[in-house]
């Protein structure tokens, strides 16, 4: 077997870069194509080396080494759009869930009861006589009697807005759930969450009680919908 | 030897099976191989085989390495475990066309 030396290997690099072989990872790879065929035509065919280079370029075709280093560079570009897009697609599958997920958290409905169990309901969510003012008003929420220390619960995930004592509404709690929804719960007798806190549904928030104006023991519940009250007994049990 | 349009479609199949056969092989000893295997009636041209060998790298069922001879740089390639899972399916593939072909084209006579 017949091996180039150093310099003419030197030469054959030298002259597929004035051909226009600029594209690194296929250079050394032809380059050494090149000087085999070279090798196995020299001493197959007692052929000199340029002989042998030339019938070696020869069989290259028409276009040569551009048309494979052009071919070559296409498919693996082609391969990398191809991996942008999957990428590209990934991202956008991504930005999906992640919305959809805020969707669903912005759905996140007070569905769930704020006591332990279904309990009597005072007030309805109606028009009725304010026992204070004595004025006629629509009422907001709903009133369930109940104990001093009966435990008050989250009807939905959120976060606490407001944790603190008016003089009106006792000690209080409002969490707001989402964009559209947000609950509140008044006259309690102790706070357990402070504002800032993130609740799960069913947690427990507080305690009931009769702080505020509240002229007997009871939980004094709200539903609040895009900023309008709503009857929180059509979201219970769903 | 076989047409340009022919062959197209097996390229993939074969460097694949050989590598699969014979560990690691560099393009040059591929061409050759395949040359004496199929008595000089399939010839795999430079121009057909270096741009699929960098795309089967690049899809990543081959893997390369490099050995540098002097001043000359011999890149081998061989299956990565994609490749290899790879070419089960393809020969299967290959087996089924063959013997698809062979029924359109009436080569044989079709059995029951």
């Amino acid at each position: 077997m017949y091996y180039l030396s150093e310099e003419k290997v030197d030469w054959i690099l030298k002259d597929l870069r004035s051909q226009g072989l600029t594209h690194q990872p296929l250079e050394g790879e032809l380059l050494d194509h090149i000087c085999c065929a070279i090798e196995e035509t020299m001493w197959d065919h007692d052929a000199s080396f340029e002989q042998a280079y030339q019938q070696t370029l020869v069989s290259f075709g028409e276009e040569g080494i551009l048309k494979i280093q052009k071919d070559t560079q296409k498919l693996i570009t082609s391969r990398s759009l191809s991996q942008r897009i999957t990428r590209l697609s990934t991202l956008i599958a991504a930005c999906l869930i992640l919305f959809i997920g805020v969707v669903v958290q912005a759905q996140e409905n007070p569905d769930s009861h704020p006591l332990n169990r279904e309990l009597p309901v005072a007030s309805e969510f109606s028009q009725r006589t304010h026992p204070f003012t004595r004025q006629n008003r629509f009422y907001r929420g709903i009133d369930i009697r109940v104990p001093v220390g009966t435990k008050v619960f989250a009807t939905a995930q959120g976060t606490v807005t407001h944790a603190a004592f008016d003089i009106k509404k006792g000690y209080h709690i409002v969490i707001k759930h989402s964009d559209i929804y947000s609950t509140t719960y008044t006259h309690l007798s102790k706070l357990m969450v402070k504002s800032g806190d993130k609740v799960k549904k069913r947690e427990q928030i507080a305690l009931s009680g009769n702080t505020g104006y509240s002229t007997a023991p009871h939980l004094h519940y709200e539903v609040h919908k895009n900023g309008q009250v709503v009857d929180p007994k059509k979201y219970f049990g769903k | 030897m076989y047409s340009k349009e022919l062959l197209k479609g097996t390229l993939k199949t074969i460097i694949l099976k050989l590598l699969a056969e014979n560990g690691k092989m560099y393009g040059y000893e591929i061409t050759q191989k395949v040359k004496m295997m199929s008595s000089d009636k399939i010839v795999i041209t430079e121009g057909a085989l270096y741009p699929s060998l960098h795309k089967l790298e690049a899809e990543g069922l081959l893997q390369t390495e490099t050995i540098n001879i002097g001043k000359r740089v011999r890149k081998y390639y061989s299956l990565t475990p994609q490749g290899t899972s790879t070419v089960k399916n393809k020969l299967e593939e290959f087996a089924d066309f063959v013997e698809t072909m062979q029924t359109l084209l009436s080569l044989k006579t079709a059995t029951s």
